[in-house]
């Protein structure tokens, strides 16, 4: 996979991860909760419990949230890695952790998320 | 001898645009570490009550704002790298015998969307770390 | 007379240190330079300065002057606030004595970026066509093909500093320059090399090259045009 589109792939991450949490909070919460009470509560107790307790359903639509941010953190570790990458060995290395890191800690976010 | 100093230069401040080359790397590491190994892994595996409990405390406080700060100026400057990436905010260098001025210095988009992202900023830097410290429990 | 006191950090080859110098200048409408070559007529003649046309215009002294790279020749003590210069060798390079850095890969990685007009030239040497280029097509990349090479911007890059393997703003801006050119059919080849965690995509917009360029060439917006053009899959720039 070339170095752009994985770029790529990165960017549209971040930009899913953005408009969602956007949508999730002053969107879709709104339909169930008044918007002030999303607006004055504490952002860490409303997303991802909160938003769970008030649509299960909409545990589907976190866990594509925490896909992307996982794998997007994920990206963004290898690019921090590969600045300090020396040799061409090294960033192989790095390449293979960040396969590693993804395979296990990807799902593992979707499943923590699966069972608030 | 090699002169600089390797991961230090990251910590250097030169022009602004370094500032945030600098706030973005750390706001990605500290979100990265807290979301993956505080908010999935010790949350969903080890104690969800021992993390609801410690959100309360002041440290957790404190952390979730870092948090949130993080997050709201690491999502404002990432849209901007977003658009210049794409070439979206366009420009053209000026070349002086006195004074250059670089391409993005001279985008109007950039500016205007710089002056946005500062206004934004200022603002979640107040709001959110009050809603943490002051907002709260969302019970619906 | 006034007198300003310069700080130059030295290496000899095995040990660095910093050594103070007092000139006297009889105006502050001279360059760094300047009180650098006075230092070695008058007080120290083993201190090592490259340099060459005393005019920006061949790149050979660059050197960080307070704190920001800088050519030494440009930089006049007008621009220089207060009494106190402290000059050291150009960041990021490995230092030969004093301030004369080892440049060698700063150009070892602007070959790798094939810096010429790639093309099948039978046509000039079969036919009498000339390969001919307007204002518009000129004005793309001719801010770019300004670059004196002198390194600065490699020296003031933070990624440089840690990671290697990186091209760099200085060879990544040629990449630019000689891909955006009309006359040249070479993108597509070029893209290969800089489409790469050792080309455009390691740039993460610290933008101080484009801040200490002294001729305004502006590489971070080359390298940020270069993005662009992967991204979108341009078969030409």
């Amino acid at each position: 996979m070339s170095e752009g589109t994985i770029r790529l792939i990165f960017l549209a991450l971040a930009l899913y991860v953005i408009v969602m949490i956007a949508v999730v909070f002053l969107g879709l919460l709104p339909m169930y909760v008044p918007l002030s009470e999303v607006l004055s509560s504490n952002p860490i107790t409303v997303y991802p419990e909160g938003v769970a307790k008030v649509n299960p359903t909409l545990k589907v639509l976190e866990a594509t949230i925490a896909a992307a941010w996982s794998t997007h953190g994920i990206l963004g570790f290898r690019r921090f890695l590969s600045d300090l990458a020396k040799t061409e060995r090294a960033m192989r290395a790095v390449n293979w952790l960040t396969v590693a890191l993804l395979v296990v800690l990807v799902p593992i976010v979707i499943y923590a998320i699966m069972i608030i | 001898m090699r002169a600089g100093m390797g991961a230090g230069e990251w910590f250097r401040l030169i022009n602004y645009e370094r500032l945030y080359f600098m706030i973005q790397r750390i706001s990605g590491l500290y979100m990265f570490f807290y979301l993956i190994f505080y908010r999935v892994l010790f949350d969903a595996f080890v104690s969800p009550s021992l993390v609801s409990s410690f959100d309360l405390t002041p440290a957790g406080k404190v952390l979730a704002a870092l948090f949130l700060v993080f997050l709201a100026f690491h999502g404002l400057n990432g849209f901007r790298i977003i658009l210049i990436e794409f070439g979206v905010i366009r420009g053209w260098p000026l070349r002086d015998p006195i004074k250059n001025v670089p391409g993005l210095r001279r985008s109007k988009s950039h500016l205007v969307y710089n002056i946005l992202m500062i206004i934004v900023a200022i603002i979640a830097l107040i709001y959110l770390p009050y809603l943490v410290a002051f907002g709260g429990v969302f019970r619906p | 007379m006034p007198a300003v006191t310069v700080k130059v950090k030295r290496f000899d080859g095995k040990r660095s240190w910093w050594q103070e110098y007092k000139v006297d200048v009889k105006s502050r409408r001279i360059s760094v330079l300047d009180v650098l070559l006075r230092i070695k007529e008058e007080q120290d003649p083993t201190l090592a300065v490259r340099y060459s046309c005393r005019m920006a215009i061949c790149g050979s002294c660059g050197m960080v002057i307070n704190g920001v790279p800088r050519l030494a020749c440009q930089t006049l003590l007008t621009e220089i606030k207060g009494d106190e210069i402290t000059v050291e060798p150009m960041w990021n390079h490995r230092v030969i004595k004093d301030l004369v850095v080892d440049t060698e890969p700063n150009f070892q990685k602007l070959r790798e970026v094939k810096p010429h007009i790639i093309r099948d030239v039978k046509e000039i040497y079969e036919s009498d066509k000339e390969f001919g280029q307007t204002a518009e097509e000129l004005d793309k990349y001719y801010n770019f093909a300004y670059c004196i090479e002198c390194g600065l911007c490699m020296a003031a890059c933070p990624v440089v500093s840690t990671n290697e393997r990186f091209l760099g703003p200085m060879a990544l801006a040629a990449a630019y320059r000689w891909s955006a050119d009309s006359r040249d059919r070479g993108w597509l080849e070029r893209a290969k090399i800089v489409d790469s965690d050792r080309g455009v995509w390691s740039c993460h917009l610290a933008y101080t090259c484009s801040a200490v360029c002294p001729r305004g060439v502006d590489p971070g917006f080359a390298i940020q045009l270069l993005k662009a053009a992967l991204l979108r899959r341009a078969k030409r720039l």
